[in-house]
């Protein structure tokens, strides 16, 4: 049984039958191994050809039909020749319309789901298949051309196991102006809350003024969570919501998170009242820069000349964010020529002075 | 057991491991390439989503020293982007050509002042200008310190949460940054985004856009095609799945402008600053126990020119050899230490031992096994049969990663460059990998002596429009 170590032992004079060297059959797995390897890769690369045709082919019944479509589209826009899109079709049309849907809003979106609609029953049961990208795309297509109780579907899907579906019903409800969809994601909202806030807040804000008293209640409410109660906030501001500056002051009053200071102050600094001053003044001395400096920025709005010292402190200050802000409020209290006297003197500083002159 | 079996088996066992660890990442990437690709199909709803919706402000950052030939298109490519906020600020980094001429007569430059933000210490700001013609384009005219100097510079006079880094010579797709972006959106803690950097030699150009992607024409820009794609595809996919990316490309890389503030900025005396910057992002996170992710995206693109001569590939790669070697030793209590988990434990040793150890060991095993050939110590069949594994191995990580590209992105339309890229993929292992070696073990040297020099790459320009 030995013959063969002669010839291939690690040792050529012998060595390898006497020796108990461990080199020999490690190399014959690492040889056997390689070979495993290159014969799964070289079938991934064949299964890559297969697929490149397969796609190949797709793409180009897909690109025939969808020019057919485009074709007829533009000659008749909801015509009878929408009957004559096959079943099997279905689901390029779909593709179809839904390539045209992202780029159109309002009526011409609603155009586009009467074309749709026979085909929308097809697309319900989807919200059941097992795979998550086919429950998505279905989402996806109710949430664009679906009304009513298809949109009670869309609802439904927030609360699916799969984040893809839940992300994807989130989006196509944010996309509608619809109070009732407003109420749906702002109840699912705590679900994405490793996003960014400022991004759910403008999409929230997108829904319209129908959703402020909503998030007005999401602000102030102890029991959400601090990212909620920051995208709610953040939403109010785009909203442009005036009576959201007393909830601020409520929120400042009594939290300890610091994010959702500098959301309050944010919201003061919007549309705060000179009565909301005796809240704001004592956060310009805190120790996170964004506080100090966004507490400045509302005083520049809600403050008076009684502020001049902390505008002046806030020059000095190591964060150059707070020191702009400094700036700004003494530009506001004594105008840009005193601002340009009073730094002249710091060569630093006086970049900022001929900025905020560029920038007025 | 003597000399030459604890030398062999060092060669045997690093071969091993190097493998092991390679495939693994392989396989990860697989399946995360496969989850991916699955989102994929929903990425036209999420970048609509985002186009529409608050995405970040960003500002690009383009160092640029001696551009003259490239600035002006570059500038005006990057002002095609689709993205709803973004500023660009190109750092002149006292060039001595004509780059800044060209910028101030292409954009109307005019001096403006502008307070700075932060403070990381740079070489001196000799001006700040604006473009009369479009209010995005910003440049900082300096005196010269080096790439990571300039982009110092251009992070204290960034004023938005992220900024991009990114390289003169890269072309950024039009989705680019709606696409790295998106990390950020969906994750609050995201602190880096790294985008695939893509070959642009051989490629066609409209509009300052690579419109037909081919395979370039010369063999050498052909094997690093090769490279990039297993680089990007295999490897930081892989590490990426494990959340152990230690590399972002300096040429395209999204950050977290605060956390890149409180970390320092990069570093100016490595000439591996990207590295660098990553390597110090993961410590000082991990340190302060504070929640991050460091992450890379295969589909934001960036196309950036190749070398195209042996001269200047083997400056890059001994630039790149030092650049590991450099950030790694900076870090090196990082090496086997829990506290920085996986990176810690996995990525740091496999870059510290395979990466930046590799070619003395793969020099070490070619020396001893040549001269236990030559003694009669080790049969010729049986080095032959360890050489075709080694040949093999490479080839199938090759073979799989075009394989990869293929069957997720598919980017090279035309199938000879697909069969061609399978053709690279068995012959880069008859002297290419070779002659890597050979300059990655002149970088180590280089490091080890302290070279500084940075060796840079002739620009060629995208000027080759589409047929």
């Amino acid at each position: 049984m030995n013959w063969w170590r002669g010839s291939i032992g690690i040792f050529g004079r012998g060595d390898a039958v006497t020796s108990p060297f461990f080199f020999e059959p490690l190399l014959w797995a690492v040889g056997f191994g390689s070979l495993a390897l290159v014969t799964a890769a070289g079938g991934l690369a064949v299964f890559a050809i297969v697929s490149r045709i397969a796609g190949a082919r797709r793409e180009r019944r897909k690109a025939r039909l969808f020019s057919k479509w485009e074709e007829r589209w533009k000659g008749d826009r909801d015509g009878p020749w929408v009957a004559d899109v096959r079943p099997r079709d279905a689901r390029f049309f779909l593709e179809f319309l839904l390539s045209y849907a992202v780029a159109l809003r309002g009526t011409s979106q609603r155009d586009l789901g009467v074309l749709a609609d026979p085909h929308l029953p097809w697309v319900e049961t989807l919200l059941a298949a097992r795979d998550p990208e086919e429950r998505a795309w279905a989402v996806r297509a109710l949430g664009l051309f679906g009304r009513g109780r298809r949109h009670r579907a869309v609802a439904a899907a927030l609360g699916d196991a799969s984040p893809l579906v839940s992300l994807s019903a989130a989006f196509a409800l944010a996309g509608t102006r619809d109070p009732a969809a407003a109420q749906d994601l702002l109840s699912h909202i705590d679900r994405y809350e490793s996003w960014n806030p400022y991004f759910w807040a403008h999409a929230i804000a997108r829904l319209g003024a129908g959703v402020t008293e909503e998030c007005r209640r999401l602000f102030e409410s102890p029991h959400r969570s601090g990212w909620t109660r920051r995208v709610a906030g953040l939403a109010l501001r785009e909203l442009r919501d005036l009576g959201s500056a007393d909830a601020a002051a409520r929120v400042l009053r009594h939290t300890s998170d610091g994010a959702l200071a500098v959301v309050a102050l944010r919201l003061l600094g919007a549309f705060g009242r000179p009565e909301h001053r005796p809240m704001v003044r004592p956060l310009v001395s805190s120790e996170r820069p964004e506080i100090r400096s966004l507490a400045l920025a509302a005083l520049s709005v809600i403050g008076n000349g009684g502020d001049a010292d902390l505008f002046e402190d806030a020059l000095r200050d190591p964060s150059p964010w707070v020191a702009w802000r400094g700036a700004e409020g003494l530009r506001r209290l004594r105008g840009a020529a005193a601002l340009r006297d009073r730094l002249s003197g710091d060569s630093r500083l006086r970049v900022l002075a001929a900025e905020l002159d560029g920038a007025s | 057991m003597n000399g030459f079996h604890i030398v062999a088996g060092g060669v045997l066992g690093y071969f091993l491991i190097l493998n092991t660890v390679q495939l693994a990442t392989a396989v990860i990437a697989i399946g995360s390439l496969r989850r991916y690709h699955r989102r994929f199909k929903w990425m036209d709803a999420m970048d609509d989503f985002v186009r529409r919706g608050d995405p970040p402000s960003i500002t690009i950052l383009q160092p640029a020293h001696n551009e003259e030939r490239t600035c002006v298109g570059s500038l005006r490519s990057l002002l095609t982007l689709e993205y709803a906020s973004y500023e660009i600020i190109v750092v002149n980094d006292g060039s001595t050509d004509g780059t800044l001429d060209a910028l101030a007569r292409a954009f109307a430059l005019k001096p403006v002042g502008r307070f700075p933000m932060a403070g990381i210490p740079t070489a001196a700001v000799r001006g700040t200008y604006r473009s009369a013609v479009n209010d995005k384009v910003w440049v900082i005219d300096k005196e010269n310190g080096g790439k990571a100097d300039a982009l110092n510079a251009g992070i204290n006079y960034c004023r938005t949460a992220l900024f991009c880094a990114i390289d003169a010579d890269c072309l950024l797709e039009r989705d680019a940054l709606t696409r790295i972006a998106r990390p950020f959106i969906e994750d609050d803690c995201t602190v880096a985004v790294g985008g695939i950097v893509r070959i642009a030699n051989g490629c066609r150009f409209r509009g300052g856009q690579v419109v037909d992607v081919r395979l370039p024409d010369a063999l050498l820009p052909r094997f690093q095609v090769l490279e990039y794609l297993r680089a990007f595809l295999t490897g930081r996919m892989g590490w990426d799945a494990m959340n152990a990316l230690l590399i972002i490309s300096g040429a395209f890389g999204l950050f977290r402008r605060e956390t890149v503030i409180e970390a320092g900025g990069f570093s100016t005396s490595t000439v591996g600053e990207d590295m660098e910057l990553v390597v110090r992002l993961h410590r000082h996170c991990r340190e302060r126990r504070r929640p991050y992710r460091i992450t890379f995206l295969p589909d934001p693109v960036a196309w950036t020119e190749c070398p195209e001569s042996y001269a200047a590939l083997a400056r890059q790669r001994d630039r790149w050899q030092r650049g590991l070697a450099q950030s790694l030793m900076r870090h090196a209590r990082m090496l086997f230490n829990p506290r920085y988990g996986a990176v810690g434990l996995l990525a740091f040793p496999y870059f510290f031992f395979l990466e930046m150890c590799g070619p003395v060991v793969e020099l070490g095993g070619f020396l001893v096994f040549g001269w236990a050939l030559w003694t009669h110590r080790l049969s010729l069949a049986l080095s032959a049969a360890f050489g075709l594994s080694a040949f093999a191995f490479g080839m199938a990580l090759s073979i799989l990663t075009v394989a990869l590209e293929e069957l997720s992105f598919h980017r090279y339309h035309r199938a000879r460059d697909y069969f061609q890229l399978f053709l690279l993929a068995l012959i880069e292992n008859m002297g290419y990998r070779q002659l890597g070696l050979w300059w990655r073990l002149k970088g180590l040297w280089s490091a080890a002596r302290g070279v500084k020099r940075w060796g840079g790459n002739p620009r060629l320009g995208f000027t080759r429009g589409a047929g």
